[in-house]
């Protein structure tokens, strides 16, 4: 109501001069520039009341276990997103980010951090924080990337209809660990024993050991669990894979992972073990080989559960879909610098050859 | 009679009725009549136009359509095709047996999984029907698991040597998917297996585009939701067979029809009325529909329809504006027929009634107008009759004015008046005077027009009565004399009364024969049937001479009457304004 009474005020002051107007019909340029004075203030009412029609930006909640600076890509995928679909970022939609830098704790602290801003959509981005998210609130969309099986979590009633207030991409990354180990051996068939980092206190850790020790049987091997609840327990795990003789190293998904993800790259370059992870940022950082779905286009992909949300979907309604597109990454010089010679049936499989 | 003419000007305004008024009722009959049927051939016209526009656009409308429909289902299939096509590159190769063969194929899998994304998993199965291997995105590879496949549907069917392409399942009850088979031929007869992922024919369907908000979407045989724009409507496994255009496109009843000739008007997937058309891929017995909001489709119909009932109704209006003129042009005459009938029938025999619309109309106001001319001249005769002898009105009513045109002819003249009556006049009051006069111009008129005498004139008592003119007579001077005669009598018991009111009044005539001259004399309207003659003035002096019941006659007068009456010669007289004396005579009384 106060920017009405502005807007009144303004086309007073705006149409309150008939007699110029009349002026500058009798004489030349110097009447127009009046004109334009007098308009100026009109068109500025104009501009406002249409942007008032258009209502405020929506609110959007970024929440991520890491801090901002670990995978950006992530976010800059997401806006990419939403630019794709028309929606632009100050104008349709303004972002609130929280970051729990590391400290999974905090993660429900920093969801209710967000409920408090009134954001209407809070985009978690790993398992971690869609857990916490979901815990905190029922009523909010939580939408993110599921490492876990969300309907064997107990997150969604079944893919087709979550059913709660959650859902998103089923990234599939615990599912693909048998696949990984068979990559693993297929670049480097000599291996026998793999160590594999994980943290015995993460909820899947112990369904994801079994499931991966029924593979490595299926292919001749012997695995090695690792157990790392930090970075500097990474880096003595990774010792103890050196001392063990481990022919390479494989990683469960969960926060001391991800988080160290350059360290663990770094370490393996280090200490010339072949690995294989999830994610194309290890490669990246200099591990040998990654197998999964592109992360970047799921965050994309998730832009359009934010604007579906937003323009009134329910999220028990939104199908938790699947990525159908997965990619096998290669770092020819790590390959190198670690002495592994990459088999010529898998260079030619590969997705991306990082040189 | 002319001072009760009504002005015109007044008589119009006197008669605003309801015939010419915008509503009257010959107006409005016509106004009715005229719009209604050039409304009714405008409205049929409309209509008809309108019907064909609609059927036509319909039909253009469901043929492009149905293009669209046709079109989709081509690209799909080909999405399929080019799956087949990428497969079946596999099983035309030849693989070395064993081991080393399988490890081959597998490369070669692996490499179809990078070329065709669509592919989730592959098998291949022996000519035994035995799976020997097995490559997925999601799973480890499978070498040699020499499971039995052999009863497998898709197995079956691709032995057959056609590619199969097996029901749509939903993995997970989310993702759709599809077994595709393809049999191998000659020197290797195996069957590959591709598990493909129908979720990438939404990059296909969302491209197909129907006018600004129309889409495509695939059912199946039994009308589940393969693909749609809308992906999360897949992910939900919708069944679409009891929806409105599905259940229109008879599927899974009997087999479906060829293909959607017309496009159907339903209730669409978001509930909405849309135009919708479907093409069959009878190799996969899927379905192509597509759909456009009725309000986009039948946009152009809609326009059309707008414009041509915008035209009807400017129409409608021109063609009533147009009878209402018409209907006035027709009327407007008939009116001034009538007011002038009126007119002429309240006695205007001036009025004259203006149409010039040079038809029948025209005829008739002209018809009109000569009888009102006929009326007039009806109306100047009956003023005239008051006027004039009967035998003179009479020859001008019969048109026989010639006769009274200016002629010589030999007339009797008989002039009579009364003696005293100017000193009566002066001593007796004006009432008295026109009392007497009434009973002597009532006594008189009668016998001349018993004796068939014209009455040339008559001057306060005196009296001017022609025989033998202007209609002609065997014997005026017989008729005069008997006429004076009766006269005399009538007068002479009518002046025994007078005396005994006290007046002493006489009465004189005088009769002559002579030529004279005869005809209208006077001026501009009052022109009167005159004699001009000696023998006016010689039965005028006659008269004069007259003493009170003397009936003077002239010789030739006394000649001709002789046998009829008794007359009595009073010698030589000599009269005022006649040069010789005239012998006259005196009526005594007729023989009997």
């Amino acid at each position: 109501m106060r920017r009405f009474g502005f807007q009144i005020e303004q086309s007073e002051r705006a149409g309150g001069r008939p007699r110029q107007g009349i002026e500058t019909v009798l004489s030349a340029s110097f009447g127009r520039r009046r004109v334009l004075t007098g308009l100026l203030p009109f068109l500025l009412t104009v501009g406002t009341s249409w942007a008032a029609a258009a209502g405020p930006p929506a609110r959007i909640g970024w929440l991520k276990i890491q801090g901002p600076r670990h995978t950006p890509d992530q976010l800059e995928a997401f806006k990419e997103g939403m630019r794709a679909l028309g929606l632009v970022e100050g104008r349709d939609y303004v972002l609130e980010e929280r970051y729990a830098n590391g400290e999974g704790a905090r993660l429900p602290a920093l969801t209710t951090e967000l409920l408090g801003t009134g954001v209407g959509v809070i985009v978690a981005t790993s398992q971690p924080s869609i857990v916490a998210a979901g815990r905190v609130t029922k009523g909010v969309p939580v939408i993110g990337r599921m490492n876990d099986d969300p309907v064997a979590n107990g997150m969604a009633h079944s893919l087709a209809r979550p059913g709660g207030n959650i859902t998103g991409i089923y990234a599939m990354t615990e599912q693909l660990n048998p696949k990984r180990l068979a990559l693993l051996k297929e670049a480097v068939p000599s291996v026998r024993l793999v160590g594999v980092l994980l943290r015995q206190d993460w909820s899947n850790a112990a369904h994801d050991w079994r499931v991966l020790e029924a593979a490595a049987r299926q292919l001749d091997l012997d695995l090695l669990a690792l157990n790392a609840r930090s970075a500097d327990e990474l880096a003595s795990a990774l010792e103890l894979a050196v001392e063990k003789k481990v022919g390479g190293i494989m990683t469960f998904r969960n926060p001391t992972v991800v988080t160290n993800l350059k360290l663990i790259a770094e370490l393996c370059l280090k200490h010339r073990l072949p690995a294989v992870f999830d994610a194309r940022e290890y490669v990246e950082a200099g591990g040998l080989m990654s197998y999964g779905p592109n992360i970047d286009a799921i965050y994309r992909r998730l832009a359009t559960y934010v604007e579906k949300l937003l323009r009134g979907a329910r999220p028990g309604e939104l199908p938790i879909e699947q990525p159908t597109i997965f990619e096998l990454v290669l770092n020819e010089r790590t390959a190198k610098t670690i002495e592994v010679s990459l088999p010529s049936s898998l260079m030619a499989l590969a997705d991306k050859v990082i040189e | 009679m002319t001072s009760t003419v009504v002005p015109p000007a007044a008589a119009t305004a006197g008669t605003t009725d309801a015939l010419a008024r915008p509503g009257g009722r010959l107006f409005r009959k016509y106004a009715i009549i005229i719009s209604a049927l050039v409304g009714a051939a405008l409205l049929a016209s409309g209509g008809v136009a309108l019907f064909f526009s609609y059927t036509e656009n319909r039909a253009a409308i469901a043929a492009v359509q149905r293009e669209k429909a046709l079109s989709a289902a081509g690209v799909i299939e080909r999405f399929v095709k080019e799956i087949e096509d990428e497969i079946g590159w596999t099983t035309q190769a030849l693989y070395a047996p064993g081991r080393d063969g399988l490890e081959q194929r597998r490369i070669d899998f692996l490499r179809l999984l990078r070329l065709a994304p669509a592919i989730t998993d592959l098998a291949y199965v022996d000519g035994h029907g035995h799976e020997q291997l097995r490559v997925s995105r999601l799973a480890m590879d499978v070498i040699g698991a020499d499971t039995d496949r052999s009863q497998d549907a898709a197995v079956r069917a691709a032995k057959n040597g056609q590619p199969y392409f097996g029901p749509v399942y939903f993995r997970r009850g989310s993702e759709p998917y599809a077994t595709l088979a393809i049999g191998g031929r000659g020197r290797a007869p195996g069957v590959i297996l591709a598990e493909v992922n129908l979720k990438l024919i939404w990059d296909v369907i969302s491209r197909i585009k129907v006018g600004k908000a129309g889409h495509a979407y695939v059912v199946d045989g039994s009308g589940l939701l393969i693909a749609h724009p809308d992906i999360d409507l897949v992910l939900r496994r919708t069944d679409l067979s009891k929806s409105e255009p599905v259940t229109a496109a008879h599927l899974g009843v009997g087999g479906a029809k060829a293909g959607g000739e017309t496009a159907i008007v339903a209730r669409g997937s978001d509930g909405h009325r849309v135009l919708t058309t479907y093409a069959a891929i009878p190799t996969l017995d899927w379905y192509v529909f597509v759909e456009q909001p009725l309000a986009e489709a039948f946009e152009n119909i809609y326009a059309s329809l707008w414009r041509t009932s915008i035209l009807l109704a400017v129409g409608l209006a021109a063609s009533v504006l147009a009878s209402l003129l018409l209907a006035r042009r027709m009327v407007v005459p008939i009116k001034a027929l009538k007011d002038g009938a009126a007119s002429i029938g309240r006695g205007d025999f001036d009025r004259r009634i203006e149409i010039r619309t040079g038809d029948e109309l025209e005829e008739l106001a002209g018809q009109f107008n000569q009888m009102a001319g006929q009326l007039t001249e009806l109306e100047r005769m009956t003023r005239l009759r008051r006027f004039l002898a009967p035998q003179i009105a009479d020859l001008v009513s019969s048109n026989a004015e010639e006769m009274l045109e200016s002629h010589r002819r030999d007339i009797t003249v008989v002039f009579c008046d009364m003696r005293g009556f100017t000193a009566f006049a002066e001593s007796a009051g004006p009432e008295e005077v026109m009392s007497v006069i009434r009973e002597y111009h009532a006594a008189l008129g009668t016998l001349i027009f018993q004796y068939e005498g014209t009455l040339e004139r008559f001057v306060g008592d005196g009296l001017m009565v022609l025989f033998n003119d202007p209609v002609p007579c065997p014997d005026p001077a017989v008729r005069a004399v008997r006429m004076a005669v009766a006269m005399r009598d009538r007068i002479e018991a009518l002046s025994r009364k007078w005396t005994q009111r006290g007046h002493d009044l006489g009465f004189g005539i005088g009769i002559a024969q002579g030529y004279a001259t005869l005809g209208r004399i006077g001026f501009e309207d009052h022109f009167a049937y005159g004699s001009v003659g000696t023998v006016c003035n010689l039965s005028a002096r006659l008269c004069a001479h007259a003493l009170a019941g003397q009936i003077l006659i002239s010789p030739q007068i006394q000649e001709a009457v002789v046998a009829i009456a008794e007359c009595a010669p009073l010698g030589e007289l000599a009269l005022k304004g006649l040069r010789r004396p005239v012998v006259a005579f005196n009526v005594v009384r007729l023989r009997q």
